[in-house]
C-alpha cells in the first residue's frame, strides 16, 4: 500500500506528464497554425492588385516618397503601392541581393547605382525598360533622353530610369581665403599647392579632405572625380574594349596630385570626421547634397564653391567636367504586376514631381532643363549654391556602368590609393600597377583565379 | 513514461541545427565547386577551380599573415590578462559574482556598437589622442599599417576578457584547497604554489581558452570591418572579411564558399595541433 508521499509523487508525475504532453501538442498546433497563416498571407499578397516599392532609408527621400506614394494611392485605388524603405543592413545592395535570393524583393526599387544595376542586368533579374511601351516618351517629356542615351545604356539596353545626380565640386573655407587675402580661386594643381603653402599649418590645418579608408565606393568621391576632370570627361575604363587608362598622362597627373597631398602633409593619413566643417581643412570635394546638411549642422561655416581642379596643362578655355553620383529606379523581372508597376514608373517620371523632389531632398533631378525650366526657378533663387551645381549639368559624367565596379575599385584601392597615401609606390608605378590589375579584371570572366 | 515529450523538446535543437547549420554547410560545400553569383539561377560546375583560385589569391596569403600577427598579439595578451583577472576575482570573497558579471558586460556588448565607440575614441582626432597630444604624443592606432592589427587585437582582448576570466575562475575554483594547504605546510612559496599547483591544474582551462582564442584569430570580422575596413595597406584584412567581400559584395558565392572551407580546414589543423601539444589528461 502506498503512503501519502508516494501517492503525491505519482500524482505529481502524472500531472507533469500530462502538462508536458499538453505543451507538446500545443507547440505542434501553434507551429502548424503559424505555417498555415504564413502560407495564407502569401497567397493573399499574391492575389492583391497592388505591388511593392522600395526606396532609400533616408529621411529626406522618405518625405518625398511618402508624399508621392500617398498621391498615387489616392488616385489609383485599384493598384495600391505597398511602400517600404530598404531594410537596414551594411549596404542597401546587400539587403536587396538577399531579398532577391530569398524571393522577398520588391517589384520596383529606387536608389540603384549603375554598377549594381549592371550586376542585376547581367543576372537577368531586372527589366530592360527601353523595351516597354512609352519609354522614350517618358524620357523626352522629363528632358532626360540625352542623359539616358549618353550614360545609361548597358549592353544595348536601358535598365535604369535615372532619378537624380549629385555632382562634386570644390569647397573652400571662406574665412581662410579672407585671412590670406585670396580673391581668385585656384584652377590648376600648381595654383592649389601654392595656396596650401600659405594656408596650411603642419598637423593643424590641412589642405584637402581625402578619405583614407579602403572602402571601394569612396574612390568615386576623390580619385575618380579628379580623374574625370583631368581627362576632360573621359571615363577611366572602356568596358566595351576592356581597356583601362589610369596610366595615361592625366591619370598619372591625378595620382601625382594625391601623392604630393599626402606625402607633403597637406592631407592626414587618418580620418578626421567633418574636418572641413570643423575648419581643420582649407578645401573639400563635396556634392550638392551637402549644402542643406551643412546649413543645418554648421550654420556658421562660410565657404565658396568652385569647379574641380585640373592638371597644369589642362586648356584654359576647355570646360571642366566632374563626376556625379547618379541613382535611379529599376523594375524586377520577378514582378507579376509589371504592367501596373510600369504605369507607376511612367507616372513617377512624368516630371510633375521634380519640383517637390528638389525642394524636399535637395538632390538635383537628372534632367537637362534644370536651369531653364521655371518649375525650379524659385528653388534656385532660394538656394544659389545649388544653382552652381545645376549650372554644371552639361559637364556632369556619371559613374561607369559595369558589373565589375566593386572589383575594379577594390583593386584601385589596393594598387594605387593605399600605396599613394603611405608613399610606398611612386605615382607612375601605382598608376601602372592599378592599370594592369584593372585591365585584368576587365578581361576576365566571373572570378575563379585571381 | 512516453519518450515523445523528450523528443519533442530535443527536436527544437535538432531542427535549428539542420536549418541553420547543416543545410548551409552542405550548401556551402556544393557551391564551392560552382561558379554562382547568388542572384542568378545558373550555377556552372567548375571542379576545383575555386579552391585553386583561393590558393593563388594574394589576399588569401595577406589575410593568413595578418591572422598570425593577430594571434601573436591576441593569444598571449588575452590569456595573461584573463588569468590575472580570474586570480583577482578568486581572492574576492564579497560580491564575487557581481564583479565577474561586470567583466562579462564587454562580452555581451554589440560588436558594431563598441567598434564605432573605439574607432571614435582612438581616431586621429579622438579622445585618446587629444589627451596624448598634451604630452606631445599622437599614436596612429588604426592608420599605421604596423600597429593597426595590434590595436584591433587589444579591443578584442577587452571584449573577451570577462568570458575567458570566467573559464579560468571556474578552473581555479575546481582546484582543491587542500593542495595549497599541504604545499604551505611543506614551506612552498606563493610563486612555487602558482607554478607547481595552479598552472598545471588549470590545464583544461588553458586548453579551452587557447582553442577559443586561436579559432577567433581565424574568424575575426566585426572589429576590422567596422574600424579599418581592412586597411591601411591591407594590414587588417582578415579571412572572414575576404569571404564576406567575395560572396556578398563581389557576388562570387562559389569562390567565397571555397575560401571558407579552406579557412575552416586551417583553423581545424591549428586547433588539432594545440590540443595535441597542450592538452593533458587530468584524470
Amino acid at each position: 500500500m502506498l503512503n501519502n508521499d508516494a501517492k503525491k509523487f505519482i500524482n505529481s508525475q502524472d500531472v507533469s506528464k500530462f502538462m508536458i504532453n499538453r505543451l507538446t501538442t500545443r507547440f505542434i498546433l501553434i507551429t502548424l497554425c503559424a505555417t498555415f497563416v504564413s502560407c495564407g498571407s502569401e497567397e493573399k499578397e499574391a492575389g492583391s492588385d497592388g505591388f511593392e516599392y522600395w526606396t532609400a532609408p533616408s529621411i529626406e527621400l522618405s518625405r518625398f516618397e511618402k508624399d508621392v506614394v500617398d498621391k498615387w494611392n489616392s488616385t489609383h485605388k485599384e493598384t495600391p503601392i505597398d511602400w517600404k524603405t530598404i531594410p537596414a543592413g551594411t549596404t542597401s545592395e546587400e539587403v536587396i541581393l538577399t531579398a532577391i535570393a530569398t524571393r522577398t524583393g520588391p517589384d520596383v526599387l529606387s536608389n540603384v547605382f549603375g554598377g549594381f544595376a549592371a550586376q542585376l542586368a547581367d543576372a537577368g533579374v531586372i527589366v530592360a525598360l527601353d523595351t516597354l511601351p512609352g519609354f522614350w516618351d517618358v524620357a523626352e517629356n522629363r528632358k532626360m533622353a540625352n542623359i539616358i542615351r549618353n550614360n545609361w545604356f548597358y549592353k544595348g539596353h536601358v535598365y535604369v530610369m535615372p532619378i537624380y545626380v549629385n555632382p562634386e565640386m570644390v569647397w573652400y573655407n571662406e574665412k581662410m581665403l579672407d585671412k590670406f587675402g585670396i580673391t581668385e580661386l585656384p584652377r590648376t594643381y600648381s595654383e592649389f599647392f601654392r595656396l596650401l603653402e600659405k594656408v596650411c599649418i603642419p598637423n593643424k590645418i590641412y589642405g584637402l579632405t581625402a578619405d583614407v579608408s579602403s572602402k571601394w565606393f569612396r574612390r568615386w568621391f576623390d580619385y575618380l572625380t579628379l580623374y574625370t576632370s583631368a581627362s576632360g570627361g573621359k571615363p577611366f575604363i572602356d568596358v566595351d574594349n576592356n581597356e583601362a587608362f589610369l596610366d595615361s598622362d592625366y591619370g598619372i597627373a591625378v595620382t601625382e596630385f594625391y601623392y604630393r597631398l599626402f606625402n607633403e602633409g597637406y592631407a592626414p593619413r587618418f580620418e578626421i570626421n567633418d574636418g572641413f566643417e570643423k575648419e581643420v581643412f582649407f578645401a573639400a570635394l563635396k556634392g550638392a547634397g551637402n549644402i542643406v546638411r551643412i546649413k543645418r549642422l554648421y550654420p556658421d561655416l562660410k565657404y565658396r564653391i568652385a569647379p574641380m581642379l585640373v592638371p597644369d596643362d589642362y586648356p584654359e578655355d576647355a570646360p571642366v567636367y566632374t563626376l556625379a553620383e547618379s541613382k535611379g529606379m529599376v523594375l524586377f523581372e520577378s514582378s507579376n504586376k509589371k504592367d501596373k508597376a510600369w504605369e507607376f514608373m511612367k507616372w513617377y517620371f512624368s516630371g510633375e514631381h521634380d519640383s517637390l523632389w528638389i525642394a524636399l531632398t535637395n538632390y538635383l533631378p537628372a534632367r537637362e532643363d534644370l536651369t531653364s525650366n521655371p518649375i525650379f526657378t524659385s528653388y534656385f533663387d532660394d538656394n544659389p549654391d545649388a544653382k552652381l551645381y545645376a549650372n554644371m549639368m552639361d559637364y556632369i559624367i556619371p559613374h561607369v556602368l559595369t558589373a565589375k565596379t566593386v572589383e575594379i575599385q577594390t583593386s584601385l584601392n589596393r594598387e594605387l590609393w593605399q600605396p599613394i597615401i603611405f608613399g610606398v609606390k611612386s605615382p607612375v608605378q601605382a598608376s601602372r600597377d592599378a592599370n594592369i590589375a584593372i585591365q585584368r579584371i576587365l578581361e576576365s570572366g566571373p572570378k575563379v583565379i585571381n | 513514461m512516453s519518450k515523445y515529450p523528450g523528443l519533442g523538446l530535443v527536436s527544437l535543437y535538432v531542427i535549428h541545427t539542420i536549418i541553420f547549420w547543416l543545410y548551409p554547410f552542405l550548401w556551402g560545400v556544393v557551391i564551392a565547386f560552382k561558379r554562382w553569383n547568388i542572384i542568378s539561377p545558373d550555377k556552372e560546375f567548375i571542379g576545383l577551380s575555386n579552391f585553386i583560385g583561393v590558393l593563388y589569391d594574394p589576399l588569401f596569403w595577406i589575410s593568413f599573415k595578418n591572422s598570425l600577427y593577430f594571434m601573436a598579439v591576441y593569444v598571449p595578451l588575452s590569456i595573461v590578462s584573463a588569468l590575472g583577472v580570474a586570480l583577482l576575482l578568486s581572492r574576492i570573497k564579497f560580491l564575487q559574482s557581481f564583479f565577474a558579471v561586470g567583466y562579462l558586460m564587454s562580452y555581451i556588448s554589440a560588436g558594431v556598437a563598441y567598434s564605432i565607440v573605439f574607432s571614435l575614441l582612438f581616431s586621429g582626432d579622438g579622445l585618446i589622442n587629444t589627451w596624448l597630444s598634451k604630452i606631445n604624443i599622437t599614436i596612429p592606432w588604426f592608420s599605421d599599417p604596423d600597429i593597426a592589427m595590434a590595436s584591433i587585437a587589444m579591443i578584442v582582448v577587452w571584449k573577451y576578457l570577462g568570458y575567458y576570466s570566467l573559464i579560468f575562475l571556474a578552473g581555479l575554483q575546481a582546484i582543491p584547497e587542500s593542495l595549497y594547504e599541504s604545499a604551505s605546510i611543506d614551506g612552498a612559496s606563493e610563486r612555487v604554489k602558482f607554478f607547481k599547483i595552479t598552472v598545471p591544474l588549470l590545464n583544461p582551462s588553458f586548453t579551452i581558452v587557447l582553442v577559443f582564442a586561436v579559432m577567433l584569430s581565424f574568424n575575426i570580422f566585426t572589429e576590422p570591418y567596422m574600424i579599418t575596413g581592412g586597411g591601411p595597406l591591407d594590414s587588417t584584412q582578415t579571412f572572414v572579411m575576404q569571404i564576406y567581400h567575395q560572396t556578398f559584395t563581389a557576388l562570387h558565392a562559389g569562390y567565397g564558399s571555397s575560401f571558407a572551407i579552406i579557412v575552416a580546414a586551417i583553423s581545424f589543423l591549428f586547433v588539432y595541433a594545440i590540443r595535441k601539444t597542450v592538452e593533458r589528461d587530468m584524470a
